[in-house]
């Protein structure tokens, strides 16, 4: 569909298209028959949910503006604009009149959205009209003044609603998003008494059209059952793994399919030893794709608590390339790891960064 | 670690003695003995059955303590477990203190953070295995303070008390523990 406007663009790893000109947006939306706000329409939407503020993202409103050499400004219809003058100003939401413009622009003061008018100095230069972000105030900014031809990875393509859609929680994901909020009281007989009371053999899971996301959906499952295990003590019928196993996963000879498994930066006995295990799980669960844990040493406690040989399996495993799939562990931080690659993290520090939605998180601080 | 355990346990898989000895001792190495007794449930629990698994006597924390001290590259030992978020925090264990601080500053400089917490924690060779720590407070003076450090300290110094009572007491940016850990 870009094509065939003559245009290229980019995606990042959440599937939204991002690096576009205002040009671009306004075209490419329109084959979409996707609807891109106004100015009015935008300060109108955000007057009503001022949660539309976002961090994440910036995004082109359809106006487009354009001084000319004497300082009169004109609308993309080449119509004569009075537009107030901000360089920058701030201004209170319910302060903005008709065409989505503020009426009282201030210095700055908490709270307060940012405006931005057109820059003298370009004069002739098309500007579209952009609302951003500003992490110093954590509002939204209102930018009249961006050139049009602009690019950059947070100015994307974004869907637009009439109403926000009826959320829909799969069981699984109830439960998961119920648990922290037990966990969180330290209440141990709630723990046991939720745990208990949850029949996570019966759900139905796997019915995603993504693998990803129904790996996610069994990650899940298997965090829910092994914690039920144990408040429950039921430890029958489970298959015995043994250091012969461990042999196995660490002799694995990797391909473009393989999945690695990763600790931190100066990994210690912890982070070394998870991705290991880690590996040796999924290569139990996992069967038909292989699991290597990779690390980036191997401290010196680790060499007296894992046997020479597994050791010297482990320090022979090959880096990943950046086609590999790869596991978090211990950690939450990429290391040279692109975020694309990254399926699912176990981590128990507090994890401080948002991972596209496939992405299978199991994170409890200990 | 405990958490790749619980998964496995979620997957129907166990182990045989050996391989949870392994398990077993790297948990055990990762919490200082103090953490122990504040474990949530499910931590405690997992402990435990690790534990149980194993038939052979599993290493105490002084014995996996001592084999951490082997390292004597100063680099290595403060990157040993080191963590960068917006600040820098490095947990160091040792038999006697140690300057940091220069590793610290270079780390700041060239990551551009603020901060870097160091934490050590002086070992020794009979329980109860740790007998003092002091955490250093080490800033990034290409930063523009505006009540930084001041708020910074103040953070450190009550999560420190929080934990420890008023044996925490900070001086030039540094905080020490009065007395013995128990």
């Amino acid at each position: 569909m870009a094509k065939g406007i003559g245009a290229k663009v980019e995606w990042d790893s959440e599937g939204h298209i991002c690096r576009v000109t205002h040009d671009v947006t306004i075209r490419l939306s329109r084959k979409l028959n996707i609807v891109t706000l106004s100015v009015a329409e935008y300060m109108s939407l955000a007057q009503r949910e001022p949660s539309v503020a976002s961090s994440n993202f910036a995004e082109w409103l359809s106006d487009s503006f354009t001084l000319d050499a004497s300082g009169s400004c004109f609308n993309g219809h080449n119509e004569p604009v009075e537009m107030p003058v901000g360089r920058p100003g701030w201004f209170r939401l319910d302060e903005v009149d008709g065409r989505g413009f503020p009426t009282n622009l201030k210095e700055n003061s908490a709270g307060d959205w940012k405006y931005w008018s057109l820059n003298p100095e370009d004069s002739g230069v098309r500007s579209g009209a952009m609302r951003s972000f500003v992490t110093s105030s954590g509002t939204c900014s209102l930018d009249l003044g961006i050139p049009s031809f602009a690019q950059h990875s947070m100015i994307m393509i974004r869907e637009c609603y009439q109403a926000l859609k009826p959320e829909i929680i799969s069981p699984m994901e109830r439960i998961w998003n119920n648990y922290p909020r037990i966990s969180a009281k330290r209440d141990d007989e709630a723990i046991r008494e939720f745990l208990i009371a949850q029949d996570i053999g019966n759900l139905p899971l796997g019915l995603n059209s993504n693998t990803l996301l129904n790996d996610k959906e069994y990650e899940r499952k298997f965090d829910i059952i092994g914690k039920k295990r144990l408040v429950e003590g039921t430890f029958g019928n489970l298959n015995i793994l043994g250091v012969e196993k461990l042999r196995e996963t660490l002799s694995g000879v990797p391909d473009c399919n393989t999945t690695y498994v990763r600790g931190y930066h100066h990994p210690d006995a912890d982070s070394v030893l998870s991705s290991v295990f880690e590996a040796f799980r999924r290569n139990n669960v996992y069967t038909g794709k292989l699991h290597l844990p990779w690390t980036e040493a191997i401290p010196i406690e680790v060499q007296h608590i894992l046997d020479l040989e597994l050791i010297e399996l482990l320090a022979k495993i090959p880096m990943f390339k950046n086609y590999h799939d790869v596991v978090l562990v211990d950690s939450h931080s990429f290391d040279g790891v692109s975020q694309s690659q990254v399926k699912v993290v176990v981590d128990h520090h507090p994890i401080d960064i948002s991972f596209p939605s496939y992405v299978a998180i199991s994170q409890e601080s200990s | 670690m405990i958490q790749v355990f619980i998964k496995m346990l979620g997957c129907a898989q166990d182990f045989d003695s050996q391989t949870a000895k392994i398990l077993t001792e790297a948990t055990l190495l990762e919490a200082e003995p103090e953490l122990m007794k504040r474990r949530p449930l499910i931590d405690t629990l997992a402990l435990n059955r690790l534990k149980g698994l194993c038939q052979n006597p599993v290493k105490t924390y002084g014995e996996l303590l001592s084999l951490m001290m082997g390292e004597t590259n100063r680099s290595d030992i403060f990157y040993k477990d080191y963590r960068r978020t917006s600040f820098g925090f490095a947990v160091i264990h040792c038999i006697e203190y140690i300057d940091f601080a220069a590793i610290a500053s270079a780390s700041d400089l060239s990551h551009h953070l603020p901060l870097t917490i160091i934490k050590e924690i002086l070992a020794t060779a009979l329980p109860p295995w740790i007998s003092s720590e002091r955490i250093i407070l080490v800033f990034n003076n290409a930063f523009y303070d505006r009540g930084f450090r001041q708020a910074a300290s103040a953070v450190v110094l009550e999560a420190c008390q929080a934990f420890h009572s008023k044996r925490f007491e900070m001086k030039d940016e540094q905080l020490l523990l009065r007395g013995t850990i128990t």
